[in-house]
């Protein structure tokens, strides 16, 4: 059953890669639009230097950090406006304007404030910290209190409260906020690696992609940032799994 | 001793005790009365989890309970002897196996709660009160769902585990529970 899904899926991901290398056939002009042996043979070429990876693997600590030190804030904060009803009051106006901000304005914020080698970091927490506080917030909020009551009346430890009821209760939403979080993390941390330029990054490789009408290798890039963001979130989420086990 | 003094509650606009009175002193308890009448919040009142609209609960100061909610409030994840371990801390893995054994079939110490038969978990809710280390043992309707065998099997349970605690029953059947002194919620 899953090798017939695993089978479908690379079928599914084949076709859209013909129609990708169709499409780059019809349109003609490789800077318009790339195909995938291009944009292959351009990550090939990228693979060959060092400072590639020196680049890949700048920004991904970068948004890593961010993404974590926005799930540590999230994830605390979330539990102080559970316990403290005025915490909660404190924390919804800000975190209601942070989540509607403009991914760019807070680019530009951070790069004032902190230079171009540290905006991916700030920006990803930054769009980390209200998923997690908002996600883990309603988690809490919707454990069962009969569950509560039960644990009050047999005296339960704190830890076994944690281990038996909350989270039960909040690992739906901790591997959905993990999911949005990360994804949106690389978004825009690489958006604002873009205008930062930091040097040596993913985004400072997409700039020069497009200054030079590089399509193939700005595609490959891409490629490269949706695969780092695709296996640093099966990783944490193989984590989360086996500490919620 | 626990006395319930002229104690009413509401829930919005309906009544649901009103200027109840009832003393529990040692020994075993009947809390009757047709359904709705209120002995579920006489219980969440004496437990503490609701405070009374009008008159008092008393009971001596660091009253431990346990409690076999009318809902089996399990963890429905977790296999049978973690559900009686994670609120028992003092019981050892074998008292709690032998205890769940005595009402459980052999199969079940492993098997995770939710996939026990409605009867099984009202029986493991049994089980796991009983071994709390408490000094009043409150069981909210503990039979229902029971047949005639596994009912009198639970009753046998419960006396052998009560340990001269206070027990308070609420139950519509008296069946089996003869010698309980009965407190007749609806008369009061």
């Amino acid at each position: 059953m899953k090798t017939k899904k695993y089978i479908r899926t690379i079928l599914i991901v084949l076709i859209w890669l013909v129609i990708w290398q169709v499409l780059a056939v019809i349109v003609n002009n490789s800077i318009l639009l790339s195909g995938p042996v291009e944009t292959v043979k351009a990550l090939v070429s990228l693979g060959s230097e060092p400072s590639f990876y020196i680049s890949v693997g700048k920004t991904v600590v970068k948004i890593l950090a961010g993404f974590l030190i926005g799930m540590f804030l999230g994830s605390v904060i979330s539990l102080l406006s559970y316990r403290y009803v005025i915490v909660r009051e404190f924390f919804s106006p800000f975190v209601s304007v942070v989540k509607s901000i403009p991914i760019v304005s807070f680019i530009i914020i951070a790069l004032i404030w902190a230079g171009s080698s540290n905006v991916t970091i700030i920006v990803s927490s930054v769009i980390s910290f209200p998923i997690f506080y908002k996600n883990l917030l309603e988690g809490l909020l919707v454990t069962d209190p009969k569950m509560l009551d039960l644990a009050k009346v047999f005296e339960m430890k704190t830890s076994k409260k944690i281990k038996y009821i909350y989270l039960p209760s909040l690992s739906p939403h901790i591997k959905s906020a993990i999911s949005l979080a990360i994804g949106m993390a690389f978004r825009g941390g690489i958006t604002a690696e873009v205008v930062g330029q930091p040097v040596r990054s993913i985004g400072n490789g997409l700039y020069r992609a497009k200054i030079n009408l590089a399509t193939s290798e700005m595609l490959a890039w891409t490629l490269v940032a949706v695969l780092a963001a695709f296996l640093i979130e099966r990783l944490i989420s193989f984590i989360v799994k086996k500490v919620l086990k | 001793m626990i006395e319930l003094k002229n104690v009413s509650k509401s829930f919005d606009d309906k009544k649901v005790l009103d200027s109840f009175s009832a003393v529990f002193e040692d020994g075993g308890y009947l809390l009757k009365g047709p359904s709705g009448i209120g002995k579920t919040t006489c219980i969440m009142l004496i437990l503490g989890l609701l405070k009374p609209d009008k008159g008092e609960v008393v009971l001596p100061e660091g009253t431990r309970f346990a409690v076999c909610f009318q809902e089996n409030r399990l963890f429905e994840k977790e296999t049978v002897l973690t559900n009686v371990l994670a609120v028992n801390e003092g019981v050892s893995v074998t008292d709690a196996s032998s205890a769940v054994l005595e009402l459980l079939p052999p199969d079940s110490l492993n098997r995770k709660a939710g996939e026990l038969s409605g009867g099984m978990k009202r029986r493991l809710a049994v089980i796991r009160a009983m071994l709390h280390d408490s000094d009043c043992v409150i069981l909210d309707e503990p039979f229902t769902g029971l047949d005639n065998e596994s009912r009198s099997k639970t009753i046998d349970f419960i006396r052998k585990h009560l340990n001269g605690r206070l027990l308070i029953v609420t139950s519509h059947d008296e069946r089996g529970l003869g010698d309980l002194q009965v407190v007749n919620i609806d008369t009061n």
